[in-house]
């Protein structure tokens, strides 16, 4: 008979390991017979095939086997039986080193866990758009600089769409806050953007109520949030609602129709929204700002269809502007485009814009680089650990090749062991990440779901980790093992050269750990840096008031004054920009002296003569603002700070002239370069000038200094006062030391996950540590017994046993030390203001270690010097 | 006893188990199966069905011979109970009765 009558094996093997006893014979009998009497009906190849559907199909619920069952059988399979037997015994035998081998894998692969689902979520930002790949966020460049920025004027969108009318499609995004109005109640909204009717077009957030074609092509058209929906609209019939909605800046009361209802955005979008009105309103609202190149209220996003490359787009673009755009404007007009999929992790030196989410690329390498440090250590442990264990096996191993086992099999059999060890961590380590996940999200303040946990390309790389894991545990000592000679094994010969070997890995680990350890030191310092950096003037008990509201800009002085009178307030300002700035009006300067006769842009802030005294600066030169003036009157006063002078390279100071965007004005004044921006940024060379009321740079917020002893009264009395000066729009304020602490909320967050990961990291190698004190103390308890009855003091012992692991550690902080050294200055170079890196650091993080190595190892250094040698003798 | 009722593909491997006597186990219930009725069956589906039959007391089963083509596996033979005779007569019976009541309704 030829081979292919006799039916396939796989299938039916796989069926007698899932099937209950009871229907075995009966079924793999039939399914046997099936194959001969169906041989002559079908070709050999729909045989087969066949025959794998009838094995498949036999696969009924009622026929497997209980769970219990079914482990026993692959335990009992002849492959694996012996040597999981075995694995278990052993790894029970030596319960000690099992449970630290336990303990630091775990640990190690809890890191790996939660690190890797953090990236993987960081990874994931903006692809769920289907079109992902085609889209790109429009930048504002600027052609001598290279800068690039988010916030574009609506022209740069018209440009684009008059460049390619036919191939690329374009949204913009211009953010404005609203109040909306339902049952009486007010709900003030920041994220509410105006867009166009391509954003669901463009963007794959889902609309579920309404048509996305039209939700927003018409004017006085809203499209809300499922979450909105449901706090303006409780009763649940969002879809098709009038709704008031109150635009600040400017001061409009529209009444808009509900035309749709969006899904909340993703976490892993960057774009997050919360209302959106239709574009073609906004524009109606700010007509007369639209059309100016200077008027940057938007973002752009655009999609290209597949016939058009990007580097066409670019020479496109750039010819239409050169023969549409003025000269003047036309360095404002310059774009650049950023791919979709790099908008989140990769904009740190772009910029954000409010409300958006922003990752960072370095960020995840730094925790790539941490998880696989961490993991490295734990694996060296175990490496550690089972080397050191070898001298107790080399019987084992003499044993079982005098009794003719091969090397190869010997290898798989203390491989199994390693993979066993390494299976049951991971499924500790996958526990660990369930339990701590809650305390994970609030650490990291991400609320990353833990189904990220379990998406197959996730899982797929939890198990290379796996694979990879035991592999780099199991593989050293399992060929180490196997290659012992029997004969020399059963003499006992293997001890002395391994020695150094063990020392090698103890040595590596600690080079890694201490690298965390004075990483952890430096990203600390540099927090704290941060944190109680010098603002160039005095942050506390600054509040600092909004006024969103048109009229009550008109006449901001007027309420300045009536605030400077409250009980508690030491002095008061009308300041243009908030504390922290973010510098939303670019004007044009040229100067005597310039080097090429173009217009550069420079930051302005409106102020008023209040706003230096009131911030407790002194001005480096000159004097402050004119008292009392409308700007207008006279002769226009500014004020440049020290980082425009720099820029400008400017010899004259005080009473020099300047032109912006047009108008000649005088420097009266140098301020000091104070940071309106977190310590992360630089400074910014700045105008400060003082406008007229109803100038589009004009003051809108007031800044004022409190007497703390009643901050509450005072509080209180501005709140009274508010509300007799507005109707319906709440006060609102902030501390400005606040403001600025929660700029660091990243940094914060970046080094309490760092420290935690590290902490673990060092854990572990302090585990190592102890496990092979007791290790050294034990093989050494006859040797240092003979010393201490000849004569040798507690003192000699702990030096002798201490000596070793003082080395080992000092060693390794000097080959750790220049890496960190080099890894920390790449991580500062970020950081525009800095820590040094300094001895200091390196000397703390010295005496740490050491600490931590003496602590680790005391306990059981002490136990062996004081021990009583008879104990330890007796028997010889 | 609730479900004693015979499905239509129950009482036709039932029929056949009584026709096989002393050689009915699935390989010859399929292949007289496909035989006779022409349609698409899987073993697993015959042997869904013995099991119900088993259960509803209607056949019994015990270990039979193995062989070469069976891979060295022994064979479950069947054999119709007189429940499961009982059955079938039964069956029949309010067939036949509403066979003969049913009025000519011009198909012939």
């Amino acid at each position: 008979m030829p081979s292919s009558t006799s039916p396939p094996q796989w299938p039916l093997r796989l069926l007698s390991v899932l099937i209950a006893e009871r229907f075995q014979d009966e079924l793999l009998g039939d399914l046997h017979e099936w194959y001969h009497f169906m041989a002559t009906r079908y070709s050999p190849r729909a045989l087969r095939r066949r025959f794998v559907w009838e094995v498949f199909r036999s696969l009924r619920w009622f026929r497997l086997k209980k769970v219990t069952d079914l482990l026993i059988t692959l335990i009992d399979h002849p492959m694996f039986r012996n040597d999981i037997k075995m694995a278990v015994r052993s790894t029970l035998k030596r319960r000690f080193y099992t449970s630290m081998n336990l303990l630091g894998l775990t640990t190690g692969l809890t890191v790996c866990l939660f690190i890797y689902t953090f990236m993987q979520h960081e990874r994931s930002f903006d692809r769920f758009h289907t079109k992902a790949d085609e889209i790109y966020r429009v930048l504002r460049q600027d052609p001598n600089s290279k800068a690039r920025g988010v916030g574009l004027s609506s022209q740069s969108e018209k440009a684009l769409n008059a460049s390619f009318p036919n191939s690329l499609t374009t949204v913009s995004l211009g953010q404005d806050p609203v109040v909306s109005y339902s049952n009486g109640a007010e709900y003030y909204e920041e994220s509410f953007y105006w867009t166009g009717e391509n954003f669901f077009n463009i963007f794959d957030f889902e609309l579920l109520d309404g048509d996305p074609a039209t939700a927003l092509s018409q004017p006085n058209q809203v499209v809300l949030t499922e979450s909105v929906a449901k706090k303006l609209f409780p009763d649940g019939n969002a879809y098709g609602q009038p709704l008031d909605v109150k635009v600040y800046d400017s001061d409009t009361l529209l009444v808009m129709q509900v035309s749709g209802v969006v899904a909340d955005p993703p976490l892993n979008s960057h774009i997050q929204f919360a209302m959106l009105g239709s574009m073609v309103t906004g524009e109606h609202l700010y007509g007369n700002l639209v059309p100016l190149w200077g008027f940057s209220w938007v973002r752009t996003y655009m999609h290209l269809s597949p016939t058009l490359d990007l580097s066409t787009v670019r020479t496109g673009v750039s010819d239409y502007l050169d023969e549409h755009v003025s000269e003047r404007h036309r360095n404002m007009a310059y774009m650049d485009f950023q791919p979709l999929s790099e908008v989140y992790l990769h904009s740190t030196d772009i910029g954000k814009a409010p409300h958006d989410l922003a990752g960072d690329a370095r960020t995840l390498s730094i925790f790539l680089l941490v998880g696989i440090l961490v993991l490295a250590v734990a694996i060296l442990n175990f490496v550690n650990l089972s080397t050191a264990q070898l001298t107790n096996r080399a019987r084992e191993v003499g044993v079982r090749k005098t009794l003719g086992a091969f090397k190869q099999r010997l290898v798989q059999q203390f491989l199994t062991e390693t993979y066993l060890i390494t299976t049951i961590s991971l499924l500790l380590a996958g526990i660990a990440v369930h339990l701590l996940w809650p305390f994970f999200q609030q650490v990291s303040g991400l609320a990353i779901p833990l189904s990220f946990l379990y998406q197959p390309t996730t899982l797929w790389g939890i198990g290379i980790i796996w694979l990879l894991t035991g592999l780099l545990a199991g593989s050293y000592p399992a060929l180490t093992m196997a290659g012992f000679s029997p004969l020399r094994a059963l003499r006992g010969e293997v001890k002395q050269t391994r020695v150094r070997l063990r020392q090698g890995f103890v040595t590596t680990q600690f080079i890694l750990s201490i690298f965390l350890l004075m990483s952890t030191v430096m990203v600390f310092a540099q927090f704290r840096h941060l944190m109680d950096g010098d603002l160039g003037y005095d942050e506390e008990h600054l509040l600092l008031v909004p006024v969103e509201d048109r009229t009550m800009q008109q006449t901001l002085s007027t309420l300045r004054n009536q605030v400077a009178e409250l009980p508690g307030v030491v002095s008061v300002a009308t300041s243009g920009e908030q504390l922290p700035s973010q510098f939303n009006n670019t004007w044009g300067l040229r100067w005597n002296g310039q080097q090429e006769d173009q217009i550069h842009g420079i930051d302005v802030v409106a102020i008023d003569e209040h706003f230096f005294s009131t911030l407790g600066v002194e001005l480096v030169a000159g004097r402050d603002i004119t008292p009392g003036q409308e700007a207008g009157e006279g002769r226009a006063e500014v004020i440049l700070n020290q980082a425009a002078l720099q820029a400008m390279g400017w010899e004259e100071t005080v009473g020099g002239t300047i032109e912006l965007d047009g108008n000649a004005a005088e420097v009266v004044g140098i301020a000091p370069d104070i940071r309106h921006q977190s310590m992360k940024n630089t400074v910014h060379p700045l105008v400060y000038l003082k406008t007229h009321a109803g100038h589009r740079a004009s003051p809108d917020n007031l800044i004022m200094r409190l007497d703390p002893s009643q901050t509450s009264a005072t509080i209180t009395a501005l709140d009274r006062l508010w509300k007799s000066q507005t109707e319906g729009i709440p006060l609102s304020f902030s501390f400005i030391e606040e403001e600025y602490a929660s700029y660091y909320q990243a940094e914060q967050q970046f080094f309490t996950l760092f420290a935690i990961f590290s902490v673990l990291g060092i854990i572990i190698a302090c585990l190592g540590l102890l496990a092979m004190v007791i290790y050294v103390v034990n093989q050494r308890k006859k040797e240092l017994s003979i010393r201490k009855v000849l004569g040798a003091t507690v003192n000699h012992v702990v030096f002798r046993i201490g000596r070793e692991f003082t080395l080992i550690v000092l060693l390794a902080f000097v080959l750790a030390a220049p890496l960190a050294y080099y890894f920390g200055t790449q991580w500062l170079a970020q950081y525009p203001n800095r820590i040094q890196l300094g001895a200091g650091l390196f000397v703390l993080a010295a005496v740490i270690s050491l600490g931590l190595c003496w602590g680790t190892i005391g306990y059981h250094t002490l136990r062996a010097a004081y021990a009583n040698p008879a104990t330890h003798l007796k028997d010889d | 006893m609730k479900g004693t009722n015979l499905g239509e593909f129950e009482e036709l491997v039932l029929l056949m188990v009584g026709n096989l006597h002393g050689n009915a186990y699935g390989i010859t219930l399929l292949e007289a199966l496909l035989e006779r009725t022409g349609r698409k069956i899987t073993i697993s589906s015959v042997h869904t069905a013995l099991y119900r039959l088993e259960e509803k007391g209607f056949v019994r089963s015990e270990m039979g011979g193995a062989s070469q083509t069976r891979g060295g596996r022994t064979k479950r033979l069947y054999v119709l109970t007189a429940e499961g005779h009982t059955a079938l007569v039964q069956t029949r019976e309010l067939r036949d009765a509403l066979w003969g009541t049913l009025p000519d309704l011009g198909f012939n």
